[in-house]
């Protein structure tokens, strides 16, 4: 069946879409890197984003959005050809830097591109946050991840089952 | 420097993206994430949970029964009696074999029965078996069926099992008498084998028994398996 005019940017001049984070900022941007979002795509697909109108995102702020679209611009050609099978060593060893300084980043930031890469449904950005958050907690006590993240401390009840557990799996914390 | 700010809660499908990405050569992280919290045990204990461990899969619930033999034979966790009974079960048991040579099982505590995991190979939820070691991809198991071998190797990922020989009359397993343990073992005679996958396709694959005799002797009981080729020999040793 004949795709409908997809209006990727290999012709030229590439597509514009325009996104407004919750503060109002207006981000101009590639059609291919906004389409990395799995909740944009659609919209952009039916032609949405372009000219004065722009994507309203009320829960991105603009520090966020503009992470995030670094992320998207950044991976935009690799996504554009299939995952980019054909891609070369050098290639993959950049964006692997990349994505290493990418998250090298505040907590709180962190958090923030978290909800972002989850509500807009950005695949590869969520893997690369929840592997960061993942390198965060190994080789932490249970009490340490707990204050990593910044959780409460622990009630009775549940510190009495930790310590219960501590001793049963003692291996576990060598 | 100052503690970080305390997150917002995460909800449960980014916190198991999270647990999912804990280094799968490292089970112990999982084991000690599913002491963070509530919502954490929960997730991992969730038989549709994706354990990040390549190996990896849900074993046999632990049932009352079980954890009333655990108190009686506490020093030897590798001989925890796991039988499937999930209208009584307590807790979750989950054996985790990697690529290291340290099998493990771990168990979680759960709040309510828990249906058969969808991942688990049909072989497991056959009753009566017990694990007694798990290693390099492979779960020596042991059952007192009259009907069937005593010792069967099973490969939980393609659900391949082979049943061992019947052991010495010196080494019949028989209850509580002396102190057993068993182990198996990938048999990579060249020390080559990164073991990620040598359990598939019939890899060479080798079980040891011991028993602690009351007089301070060990028995030790040693089956190779090559391809078709099994080998196997008893030492028993006064020196040990």
């Amino acid at each position: 069946m004949a795709a409908p005019e997809s209006g990727d940017g290999n012709n030229g001049a590439a597509r514009m879409v325009t996104l407004i984070s919750s503060d109002n900022t207006r981000f101009e941007v590639e059609a291919a890197a906004a389409s990395l979002s799995q909740t944009l795509q659609l919209t952009i697909l039916d032609g949405g984003g372009g000219g004065g109108d722009g994507i309203p995102l009320p829960n991105v702020d603009s520090a966020t959005l503009s992470k995030v679209l670094e992320y998207c611009i950044k991976h935009a050609p690799a996504a554009a050809n299939g995952g980019a099978p054909n891609a070369t060593a050098v290639d993959r060893a950049e964006l692997e830097r990349f994505d290493n300084e990418f998250v090298n980043i505040d907590q709180s930031v962190l958090y923030s591109l978290i909800m972002a890469a989850h509500n807009l449904e950005i695949e590869g950005l969520q893997s690369l946050v929840a592997k960061k958050v993942a390198d965060m907690i190994k080789g932490k006590s249970p009490m340490e991840i707990r204050r990593t993240l910044g959780f409460p401390d622990p009630t009775p009840e549940e510190q009495a089952e930790m310590n219960a557990h501590m001793l049963e799996y003692g291996w576990a914390y060598e | 420097m100052p503690p970080p700010p305390p997150w917002p809660p995460l909800g449960e499908e980014l916190v198991e993206e999270i647990l999912f990405r804990l280094p799968p050569d490292d089970p112990a992280s999982l084991v000690r994430a599913a002491l963070v919290s509530k919502q954490w045990r929960r997730l991992i204990s969730d038989p549709g949970f994706r354990l990040p461990v390549c190996n990896s899969f849900y074993f046999y619930l632990n049932t009352k029964r079980a954890r009333h033999d655990l108190e009686k034979n506490s020093a030897d966790s590798t001989a925890i009696p796991q039988r499937w009974d999930p209208s009584s079960s307590t807790s979750l048991v989950v054996a985790i074999t990697t690529p290291s040579a340290r099998g493990l099982m771990i168990r979680i505590p759960t709040e309510r029965p828990l249906l058969p995991p969808a991942s688990c190979p049909p072989f497991a939820i056959g009753r009566g078996w017990r694990a007694f070691d798990a290693r390099h991809g492979r779960v020596l198991l042991h059952t007192i069926s009259w009907t069937r071998a005593p010792f069967v190797v099973w490969d939980p990922i393609s659900d391949d099992h082979h049943e061992l020989p019947a052991l010495p009359p010196l080494l019949k397993f028989s209850g509580d008498e002396g102190s057993w343990s068993g182990a198996v073992l990938c048999a990579d005679a060249n020390g080559t084998c990164d073991h990620l996958d040598c359990c598939h396709q019939g890899g060479p694959f080798r079980v040891v028994f011991f028993r602690d005799q009351i007089n301070e002797s060990v028995d030790l009981y040693l089956l190779i398996r090559i391809r078709c080729l099994e080998r196997a020999g008893l030492y028993s040793s006064a020196t040990w």
